[in-house]
């Protein structure tokens, strides 16, 4: 940035605005000069003593040799500055006295070095003068001594009166400073809310165009909402805004219901509540008790969520998933209330389609099952005609492999209602001391069977939580069985329950197969099977893990999983002993 | 020796009405069945059965309409249901025979409805 100068910034006298030494010493060198050469060459003027007329043109012409290197040196206004008119003063004092003492024509010049040292900042300035004029006009005295009174006056008066001058200049020059400071401040300041003024502007700016850009992408999301509707209220239920969503899903074809329609409009008697309750609430609340009850949970803070139906504008119905919040404006007070609503005929569609579908299933796998597993029990307990030991064999095969169907059949449909998030869960004080013993207990004939020792590590006192114990039992019963199905013949399954202060902790951990690294975090996927499963045709679907996982997790609870292959597998089950 | 208690079952299923026959007879009950929700009805205002067996998922009224009606028309009949629903989903009952049942389950069933009664 250029800084354009006014043009009196760059007249000639400017240099006199703050004198270099140089400038200030000017005028006493070149009155000397005059001075000396009108001694030398008018015949009037003579010069009586030429010792001290030159040992003053000396000191004087020193002085302005220190001048000239202080400005080359540009010493500041220091001690060597201070005693340049010092130094002419004492100077001209001596040609003073050499040029005729208290007759010299040159007296007058001690006033240019006086008035210099007299506008120095500081009292004791004068002082000075006071007694370098007094030592100068007294000097030649102590080899002459005053011959008069009048004599004797003018040793007295006439320091008296450089220093009255000395003092006047001080003081005129005290006054000239402060005003000049008093008057730089003013401009520092003027400088500093103009750059305040600058930088204000240049925030108002940016935030300006900050607010443009969420202007912009505010409106676009507004815009580009079309699968919720989004409705905007005041506190009294006046609709204030009304999205494209908003448009779709009531087919209000014309969105002029902004600010002329109430929200009331848009719910079904239902959901108003009775109409009596509004007449006789305080105050005549415009809102209908339904609603009002809905907007006070939002006025409490929450993210209200209701299941309900909403009218269209052909007054028919549509069952929505309402979300209620506070309306906030820009100071963070309560304006009003958000409404945000989704289509939920589709979601209802599919999962009536999907309850229809596991109620069949049930029927229709477990009803033939059902029948299988009752007539072999018939067979086998015929009391008139008992079964011989083979043929006992061949039924229990029948049996086994029924119940096998079943359980399949129950884990496919768990795995179902799970996804529709329709999950029964029976929970109660239970104690899992008593659950894990009895999946231990009943999977102990299959590890034997198997060649597996399974080891226990059980506390004695009861670690009781809320839980659905069979749930719960049924989910140990898998990592158990999944267990002794992946652990090879004289391998070891180890079941620990242990607790801290704030979960309790199922550990299942045998010395079976282990599943490679890359495939631990799809483990808890439906019909997941591990690559050391197949390969060594270990029989599954791959739901156990799954449903176990649905169970602890409706528990509250985490699942975690370790494993080095073909050194065995830790599962852990672990439930909050509190609720949360 | 007291008269045999009289056994309603309302199954649509042959084999599993034929099965609970054959086990509650073992029992020592007497059994009619009724193959569907509207003949159970009828059967209902013509006998004063000791036990009532409802299967709930039934083609045309339901298994839980059945029972309904029972609770309402013979409030000291001992009602069953079987279903090879989830038993979180059975109507208020005196017992419950969740299929597959075994012969024990029934007998326990029988046993509870003559302490009852």
């Amino acid at each position: 940035m250029t800084t354009v100068r006014p043009a009196a910034l760059d007249r000639w006298y400017r240099i006199l605005d703050d004198p270099s030494p140089l400038v200030r010493q000017a005028p006493t060198a070149i009155s000397m000069l005059v001075a000396v050469t009108l001694s030398l060459t008018v015949p009037d003027l003579t010069i009586d003593a030429v010792g001290r007329t030159w040992a003053g043109v000396a000191v004087v012409v020193l002085a302005t040799v220190v001048a000239w290197v202080a400005t080359r040196l540009r010493l500041a206004d220091g001690l060597i500055v201070a005693l340049i008119p010092i130094a002419d003063l004492i100077g001209l004092g001596l040609i003073r006295a050499g040029t005729g003492a208290s007759t010299s024509i040159f007296g007058v010049l001690l006033l240019l070095p006086i008035i210099w040292i007299a506008s120095r900042p500081g009292i004791r300035q004068v002082a000075v003068i006071g007694v370098l004029t007094t030592v100068i006009i007294g000097l030649p005295y102590l080899a002459d001594p005053p011959q008069s009174a009048s004599q004797l006056l003018r040793v007295l008066v006439v320091p008296v009166t450089y220093t009255v001058i000395g003092a006047l200049v001080n003081e005129l020059s005290r006054l000239a400073r402060e005003h000049l400071a008093e008057a730089q401040a003013l401009a520092q300041q003027r400088a500093e809310a103009l750059d305040e003024n600058l930088r204000v502007l240049a925030d108002l700016q940016t935030s300006e165009s900050r607010y443009l850009e969420l202007l912009e992408m505010f409106r676009s999301v507004w815009n580009a909402t079309t699968a919720q509707a989004v409705i905007g209220t005041d506190t009294e239920g006046l609709i204030m805004a009304w999205n494209p969503g908003a448009t779709e899903l009531l087919q209000y074809e014309d969105i002029d219901v902004e600010f002329t329609a109430r929200i009331e409009g848009v719910f079904p008697p239902s959901v108003l509540g009775d109409p009596e309750a509004q007449s006789t609430a305080p105050h005549g609340d415009p809102l209908p008790p339904g609603l009002r009850a809905i907007f006070r949970e939002a006025d409490a803070g929450l993210v209200v969520t209701r299941e309900l139906e909403m009218v269209r504008a052909d007054s028919s119905t549509v069952p929505v998933r309402l979300t209620v919040t506070q309306r906030r404006n820009g100071t963070g007070q309560p304006v009003g209330y958000l409404l945000i609503a989704i289509d939920e005929t589709h979601a209802i569609e599919v999962a009536r389609m999907k309850d229809d579908f596991v109620g069949m299933i049930s029927h229709e796998l477990r009803t033939p099952l059902s029948s299988i597993l009752g007539y072999l029990e018939l067979l086998r307990d015929d009391p008139q005609h008992p079964l011989t030991e083979e043929q006992l064999q061949f039924l229990g095969v029948a049996e086994r492999n029924a119940r096998r169907l079943l359980r399949l059949v129950g884990d496919l449909l768990f795995t179902a209602q799970v996804e529709s998030g329709h999950f029964p869960l029976d929970a109660s004080m239970t104690d899992l001391v008593g659950v894990v013993t009895a999946s231990a207990e009943s999977a102990r004939p299959a590890a034997e069977s198997a060649g597996i020792e399974l080891v226990t590590e059980i506390p004695d006192s009861p670690v009781v939580l809320r839980a659905d114990a069979t749930r719960l039992g049924q989910a140990v019963d898998n990592l158990v069985s999944n267990a002794l199905k992946f652990t090879p013949r004289g391998g070891h399954v180890r079941v620990c329950l242990t607790t801290d202060d704030e979960h309790a902790t199922i550990t299942v951990r045998d010395t079976g197969l282990g599943i490679p690294p890359d495939e631990l975090d799809r483990l808890f996927t439906r019909f997941f099977r591990a690559s050391t499963a197949t390969r060594n045709a270990v029989p599954g679907v791959g739901l156990g893990l799954n449903i176990t996982k649905a169970i602890v997790t409706a528990h509250g609870g985490t699942m975690d999983v370790d494993s080095e292959e073909g050194a065995g597998t830790e599962f852990r089950i672990l439930l909050p002993l509190t609720p949360g | 020796m007291r008269a045999p208690l009289l056994v309603l079952v309302v199954d649509d299923s042959d084999d599993q009405a034929q099965l609970l026959r054959r086990y509650l007879e073992r029992s020592g009950c007497r059994v009619v069945v009724a193959e569907s929700g509207e003949e159970a009805m009828s059967q209902l205002g013509e006998l004063r059965p000791d036990i009532a067996v409802v299967d709930l998922l039934l083609p045309g009224i339901s298994g839980g309409d059945v029972a309904a009606r029972v609770r309402e028309t013979h409030p000291e009949c001992f009602l069953v249901i079987t279903s090879v629903l989830d038993e979180a989903r059975y109507p208020e009952a005196d017992a419950v025979l969740p299929k597959p049942f075994t012969g024990e389950q029934v007998a326990h069933a029988v046993e509870q409805a003559t302490r009852g009664g």
